[in-house]
């Protein structure tokens, strides 16, 4: 291992990350199948209602395995997951994974639309405001600047997201309240998404730009008279970007939280409200696909942050843990 | 609030807690639309709490996958607004104690034009009475057992024959379970997203999860009470699916959508909303049950006289149902319940703690050392059970119970729990004496079972209830035909309230809103064909 260690140090980094990567999947496929059996009362009564007759309940407890012993349930679940077989919605009737590939779409193009706002918006807002106020400038633009960004970080999604239904939608009326429709049913789930993260992130963004602005190769290159425009693009940027890179990583676990929220407000027809009305009306096994399915990609998501992190900075701490 | 519970009792066995709607109350609301002409060929937009999901009819009973059946599928018989049974695809029906005829109209079309035949209607109900299906229909639209389904092509007859007597075979059914058309049978897999059916209306397009658009049918004439498709009626319905009460009344108040059905807190704003015609629902809410099976305090009539004393029904059923609600009236949902009685008036007397104090003295409760009842040495200890996912007022309600129990020298504990965890409570060994809780039925028949008879888990009976008066007055309702049952049905009911063996005290209405619209209302949601929207 030492061996290793010193010959291929990045190698043994790789090898370590992958497999906290693979046991914390394990762990949650666990803790997905264990959800619905260690619940008291039985899920089937549970879901069917109080007049659902004993032989009906038999049934369907068949049908979901629920008979058998917990060791065996384990191992068919397991081997379900490895064909992709999820199983079928209680409540709904239909296949887990139907329900899955009709949906994640509409939920990826808002969480991709979201981040690609959260990104312009920070940085260029984060930039602009940096060299705006770089050395004491203009304190008051500076503490107008932090108060608002102060404000709109501590205001969780779902809030953000019925204010700005009640503005724009019911009381100005121009904007369509929910639904996905035309383009303009885009813009404010995707502001609620985006504008929490985006005021974390630009602050973020102006501190790194101030700290790269007082470093010496910015000396350097101002003192070569090179124009702002590059100054700012080839020598600020780049700096900046690993900082906001790996927060931005971490905002994309956010957000996939966030879509859960803002998709019940906004009637938006993708996973989160899906996995809301499914753990209203107790239907385990899309509970349990979409669990699973929303939690392999945070982790999946925090892995690749992990892995950047170590690729693009040999001297980060990370790659001691 | 109780969102939860309605979606919970509701969405499955028995559908109708939340689509038996009962008792239409038109809300007397500011409508400028009573007089002006209806728009024709509209556009109309529902609003739907959750998805209906897999659309084979006879695997769901949700309850927005029946509203949209509603459309696009017909039943044998249907009820007019003052519940009589009237025609819907049989125009014809002789109902007897074990057998029900309907006669179907002729040149009835399914779909893509082809007829639908008696022999397509029996199949349909041997799908659902073959057990193996496991149709959430069974004993719901037909009893589950000793029930033979005949057909006869050339007289269009479909005959229902029971082996006991069902006295209410013919509301069981004709109105209930929507008739499928036989491509549905043949192929159920395929009819994840279609339909295909007699209805009014044709399913055109579906996105799961968001929304469903039918388009109404030319030539159709088989409609309740023999109604026709008209170009009044909207020619385009839209289905939209949106989970949040909150959402969907701001839509309906700015007219982006026509039709909303509330169970929340966000009611009380459709009363007050300009151009919105409100429609109240009854729906029987909350019975407390006493759980009688030996061993527990509450097999003890004097114990649950003394206990159905200590509560104001009023303030509970106003705490219960955060000021929303009403006085219960029956055990059974007054839109889909062809008899149509008040059991619970003056059932109950009026709280009275002094004496209820004083029955319990009477039966030889005396005061312990703690201040808590004694007999033979036995403390009156009582355990409520309190459902937290059923919203704030249900747990408000538990805690009304509790403190006024207490008051009178009981001593109650609390056990909180989820919905889930109290349905194996009552169905599991039973570690409980009081409870809230509601069955959802369509007929005064189906509670008969959870009322009497054997218990858990040989039987469903799971309070243990042993009212020999209830048992006699259900035989006597099962023996005889039709609508002549319900004095007997009523007697049965108010056989159980004497005796204190079940107390309703609330009905939580469903308020149906429609944006300068009007329709008739029924168990299922509105009647399509009563659509009629107006200039806004």
């Amino acid at each position: 291992m030492n061996g290793l260690r010193q010959r291929h140090p990045s190698l043994e980094f790789y090898a370590r990350r992958s497999l906290r990567f693979v046991l914390s999947l394990l762990a949650m496929v666990i803790v997905s199948f264990a959800m619905i059996r260690v619940i008291p009362g039985n899920p089937v009564r549970a879901q069917l209602g109080i007049t659902a007759t004993e032989q009906e309940i038999r049934i369907r407890t068949r049908e979901l395995g629920l008979n058998q012993s917990l060791l065996s349930q384990l191992w068919t679940y397991l081997g379900h997951l490895f064909t992709g077989h999820l199983g079928t919605s209680i409540t709904l009737q239909e296949p887990v994974s139907n329900i899955i590939a009709t949906r994640l779409p509409n939920t990826l193009e808002i969480a991709s639309m979201a981040f690609l706002v959260t990104m312009v918006l920070s940085i260029s807002a984060g930039l602009l405001l940096g060299a705006f106020t770089n050395g004491g400038r203009h304190p008051r633009t500076e503490l107008s600047f932090t108060a608002t960004t102060g404000l709109l970080v501590t205001i969780p999604e779902f809030v953000l997201a019925v204010l700005l239904q009640y503005v724009f939608g019911v009381k100005l009326g121009i904007l369509p309240i929910a639904e996905k429709s035309g383009w303009t049913s885009y813009i404010m789930p995707v502001a609620s998404l985006s504008i929490p993260p985006a005021a974390a992130l630009s602050r973020l963004v102006r501190v790194e730009t101030l700290n790269a602005l007082g470093r010496d190769y910015m000396r350097t290159a101002r003192s070569k008279r090179l124009p702002a425009r590059l100054l700012y693009l080839r020598h600020v940027l780049p700096n900046v970007l690993t900082a906001t890179l790996t927060l931005g990583g971490l905002l994309l676990v956010g957000l996939i939280a966030g879509t859960v929220l803002v998709e019940t407000v906004f009637a938006w027809p993708g996973i989160g409200s899906t996995i809301v009305q499914a753990i209203e009306q107790k239907d385990y096994p899309l509970i349990q696909a979409l669990v699973l399915l929303l939690g392999s990609m945070v982790l999946f998501v925090n892995f690749v942050v992990d892995i950047l992190l170590g690729a693009i900075d040999p001297r980060s701490a990370i790659r001691t843990t | 609030m109780f969102n939860g519970l309605k979606r919970w009792f509701g969405a499955a066995a028995v559908a109708c807690l939340v689509v038996s709607l009962a008792s239409v109350v038109p809300a007397a609301s500011s409508s400028a639309s009573t007089r002006a002409r209806a728009v024709k060929n509209g556009t109309y937009r529902v609003a739907l709490g959750t998805d209906p999901g897999n659309l084979f009819p006879y695997q769901t009973v949700s309850s927005t996958a029946i509203t949209l059946f509603s459309y696009t599928y017909d039943t044998l018989v249907s009820y007019n607004p003052k519940g009589k049974i009237v025609s819907e695809l049989a125009d014809r029906w002789t109902a007897r104690a074990k057998t029900v005829t309907f006669q179907l109209r002729p040149k009835i079309t399914c779909g893509d034009g082809s007829k639908l035949t008696a022999s397509d209607v029996a199949a349909d109900f041997r799908y659902v009475l073959n057990p193996k299906n496991a149709s959430p229909w069974l004993n719901v639209s037909v009893p589950a057992s000793g029930v033979t389904v005949k057909s006869n092509n050339a007289r269009r007859t479909v005959t229902f024959v029971d082996s006991s007597p069902y006295s209410l075979l013919l509301q069981t059914t004709g109105p209930l379970m929507p008739i499928v058309c036989p491509n549905v049978l043949k192929h159920p897999g395929a009819y994840l997203h279609r339909t295909d059916g007699t209805g009014p209306y044709k399913l055109t397009s579906a996105s799961p999860g968001s929304r469903y658009v039918l388009v109404r049918r030319p030539g159709y004439h088989w409609g309740p009470g023999g109604t026709s498709t008209t170009n009044l009626m909207p020619r385009k319905v839209i289905l939209e699916v949106i989970a949040d009460e909150t959402t969907q009344t701001d839509l309906l108040l700015r007219g982006q959508l026509d039709e909303v059905a509330l169970v929340g807190p966000n009611r009380s704003r459709l009363p007050r909303a300009r151009g919105v015609n409100t429609y109240k629902l009854d729906e029987p809410f909350n019975w407390l049950w006493f759980d009688q099976r030996p061993g527990h305090v509450t097999d003890s009539l004097a114990v649950r006289r003394a206990l159905t004393l200590a509560l104001n029904l009023r303030t509970l059923e106003q705490v219960a149902t955060a000021k929303l609600g009403s006085p219960a009236t029956s055990l059974v949902p007054v839109l889909s319940n062809p008899c149509r009685y008040n059991s619970v008036s003056g059932a109950f007397p009026a709280s009275n703690l002094a004496r209820a104090r004083r029955i319990l003295r009477n039966a030889g409760w005396r005061a312990g050392s703690n201040g808590v009842l004694q007999k033979n040495g036995k403390p009156l200890d009582l355990t409520l059970l309190n459902a937290t996912d059923q919203g704030a007022s249900v747990s408000a309600a538990n805690d009304y119970m509790q403190h006024q129990w207490d008051s009178i020298g009981a001593s109650v504990t609390l056990d909180s729990m989820s919905t889930q965890g109290m349905l194996g409570v009552l169905f599991g060994p039973g570690n409980w004496d009081a409870s809230l809780v509601t069955l959802g039925v369509y007929v005064p028949n189906q509670l008969v079972g959870f009322l009497s008879g054997p218990t858990p888990p040989s039987g469903e009976n799971f309070a243990g209830i042993h009212s020999g008066a209830y048992a006699q007055a259900t035989k006597n309702a099962l023996k005889s035909v039709g609508t002549r049952s319900c004095v007997y049905w009523k007697e049965g009911e108010k056989a159980l309230f004497k005796y204190d063996d079940l107390v309703p005290f609330a009905n939580n209405p469903i308020y149906v809103g429609l944006y300068h619209s009007r329709a008739e209302v029924s168990f299922a949601g509105i009647y399509p064909t009563s659509v009629r929207m107006y200039r806004r």
